[in-house]
């Protein structure tokens, strides 16, 4: 499916699911942007992974964990486990995890050619357009 | 004794008339939408279903949920709550019980009617209620999280009564809304078109809410290029490590 | 007056006659070698009910002895005849390796396919619309599995895989990929990869019995396909039925079954 086609048709309308308490786990008034290589992309359920490394806007590098929205809201829009193949570099912009470690709840991606995709879940587990 | 020919004959033609018109006039609801019906003469609700908010989402403490009038003693009971989110069998994946399983969009849930049953499969933790439609009654001395439930048909609606359900507050959202062991569901889907399931649920409960509540949503039935998808939830459950309280203590 | 009761007598007795002529007496009943399955009311051979496997598979499915509070038992593998797994030399030596508390199903997650089928509790099966659903006691774990063609699902790994079925006479016959490779097929280890591919037949031997045979098949871990059969009898006891079962942790933090420990 071409790519550009295919995080257009994700973009904004990526319905968002929450399963836990975004609250207690994420600071929304603690964005990050994290600059990475993809190491792993664990496709699964309640909640996608990307691990990459990389470094954080303060310069800050190291292995980070990205969590995305469940893997069957990315399924039907056609994301498969391969859509994110390790060595390739992103940009992801999102929440800071509240217990310091490296893990942040994942606004948007960004992929070499530019194409962004929405991928996360709200404050209040609205669906964000 | 001797009944005059012509007279049965009216009377038979009238008894056939009368049995052929029943079902007709069962069908037609108030819209004027007659549901199509199964081989054993009762709608068939069949398919896969997803809640479509036109709002906030009932997952948000602002959306329906919140709507409940709660006795003081649970309202402080639910802030309480609120303030232990690794508490909820949500975030545990547990379940999301009912009446909350059918009202978390954007999960959807496909319907099954096989004979004395009626199966509904949630996405979220691959739920599942199997419903007897028997006529058989709620048992005694049993609990379970999703509590026990009976279906019956009232016309081309479908009622489900839920009782029994176990010890312990069931959150129905991220606003730490609940229910306990003396809840009382009442849920009625009804085909309001051939896409569309009309969905009305009454919840009482005696020790945390001041008076029933109810809540009527649209279930939309979903394209046929789509499925049920497994919804596993415990196996890659990351997140309840990373859970920290209001002061920043590691909550799990 | 006598002739009208006799002329009423006579009427019930000709329209009852005339009913059984109508009404298409059974057909006798089958023999083993053809069709034991009634058919449901869309005409599929009737499989639905509840169902139990027992035995020791899901302890270990190849022969073992007696030992840990599991009884002897032969092999379940028909084919090969010699009942063992046939694994890659390597993929031998990791099974050898494997540790009982490593099993997946210690942290109740969903037990996979073939497993899934013999793990302790019931699974029911039911039949509507064009599909199958399987829905298995423990975990409340089911299985869509759709009976009018449709195209699977790939590039995504599941637990439970993704399952396509259709009817061969009066066999269903099951087609399930896109499995991870996280579960075991038995508590001792025995294993699988992400490329498993399993076909599954089921057929009704009798009104209690239900065969299951499982084809297995993974070139990353076995040296050839392999099979192997079970039997599921019917539960018809007046009110079985299959209870919730979910997984919690108790007063001592561990985690357990809330179907296995309800009395």
């Amino acid at each position: 499916m071409n790519k550009r086609l295919l995080l257009a048709s994700l973009w904004c309308a990526s319905l968002v699911l929450a399963h836990h308490s975004f609250d207690a786990e994420f600071d929304v008034s603690k964005p990050a942007t994290l600059q990475g290589v993809v190491t792993k992309f664990d496709f699964i359920n309640p909640h996608g992974w990307i691990y990459l490394e990389g470094k954080d806007e303060t310069g800050k590098t190291g292995t980070w964990a990205a969590e995305t929205a469940n893997v069957s809201s990315l399924l039907r829009r056609g994301w498969r486990k391969d859509s994110l193949k390790p060595g390739t570099e992103i940009i992801v912009e999102g929440s800071r995890a509240k217990d310091g470690s490296n893990t942040v709840n994942v606004r948007t991606v960004k992929l070499p050619d530019g194409s962004k995709l929405f991928s996360g879940t709200s404050p209040d587990g609205s669906a964000v357009k | 004794m001797k009944i005059s020919s012509s007279l049965s004959r009216y009377l038979l033609l009238a008894l056939c008339v009368g049995a052929l018109a029943a079902p007709l006039l069962a069908q037609t609801s108030k819209t004027g939408f007659s549901a199509p019906h199964l081989k054993d003469g009762h709608p068939d609700l069949q398919g896969l279903w997803k809640l479509v908010a036109s709002g906030p989402s009932p997952r948000a403490g602002s959306g329906i949920f919140s709507g409940m009038e709660y006795f003081p003693a649970a309202l402080t009971a639910r802030d309480e709550l609120s303030r232990q989110p690794h508490q909820d069998l949500v975030a545990q994946c547990v379940t999301a019980s009912v009446p909350g399983s059918t009202l978390y969009p954007p999960y959807p849930s496909l319907i099954v009617q096989d004979g004395s049953f009626v199966v509904i499969m949630y996405e979220f933790a691959h739920d599942v209620r199997i419903i007897p439609v028997d006529g058989s009654p709620h048992p005694k001395n049993f609990a379970a999280l999703n509590g026990d439930s009976r279906g019956h048909w009232e016309g081309d609606t479908l009622v489900v009564d839920v009782t029994n359900f176990s010890k312990g507050k069931r959150w129905l959202n991220m606003g730490a809304d609940y229910l306990d062991e003396n809840s009382h569901v009442v849920e009625r889907y009804t085909l309001t078109n051939p896409d569309t399931i009309g969905y009305e649920v009454t919840v009482e409960d005696p020790t945390v809410l001041v008076k029933p509540w109810t809540a009527r949503v649209n279930l939309t039935r979903q394209p046929k290029g789509d499925q049920i998808l497994e919804g596993a939830c415990r196996e890659g459950e990351r997140d309840l490590d990373h859970y920290v309280s209001d002061d920043g203590k590691k909550l799990k | 007056m006598t002739s009208a009761i006799l002329r009423l007598v006579w009427s019930v007795f000709a329209t009852a006659l005339l009913m059984l002529l109508i009404d298409p007496i059974q057909a006798p009943a089958q023999t083993e070698k053809t069709i034991a399955a009634g058919l449901t009311p869309d005409g599929e051979p009737d499989l639905r009910g509840i169902w139990e496997v027992h035995g020791t598979a899901n302890w270990n499915i190849e022969g073992h002895p007696a030992g840990k509070g599991v009884a002897a038992s032969k092999s379940v593998i028909v084919d090969p005849l010699d009942g063992k797994i046939p694994y890659q030399p390597s993929a031998l030596e990791k099974r050898n390796a494997m540790t009982l508390s490593a099993d997946p199903e210690t942290k109740c997650y969903m037990a996979g396919v073939p497993r899934a089928t013999y793990t302790p509790g019931p699974f029911q099966i039911f039949q509507s619309a064009g599909m199958v659903i399987i829905v298995y006691q423990d975990l409340h774990t089911y299985r869509y599995i759709p009976t009018t063609p449709r195209p699977q699902i790939d590039g995504a790994d599941f637990w439970m895989g993704s399952s396509r079925g259709h009817w061969e006479k009066d066999t269903l016959v099951v087609d399930s990929i896109s499995f991870n490779d996280q579960t075991w097929l038995d508590r001792v280890g025995n294993f699988h990869s992400n490329e498993l591919h399993v076909i599954e037949r089921y057929t009704l031997k009798g009104p209690k019995t239900l065969q299951y045979v499982a084809r297995i098949e993974d070139p990353k871990v076995f040296t050839k396909p392999w099979s192997m059969r079970l039997i599921a009898e019917r539960h018809s006891e007046p009110g079985f039925r299959v209870m919730e079962d979910e997984c919690i942790r108790n007063a001592r933090g561990v985690l357990e079954h809330t179907a296995r420990s309800a009395k």
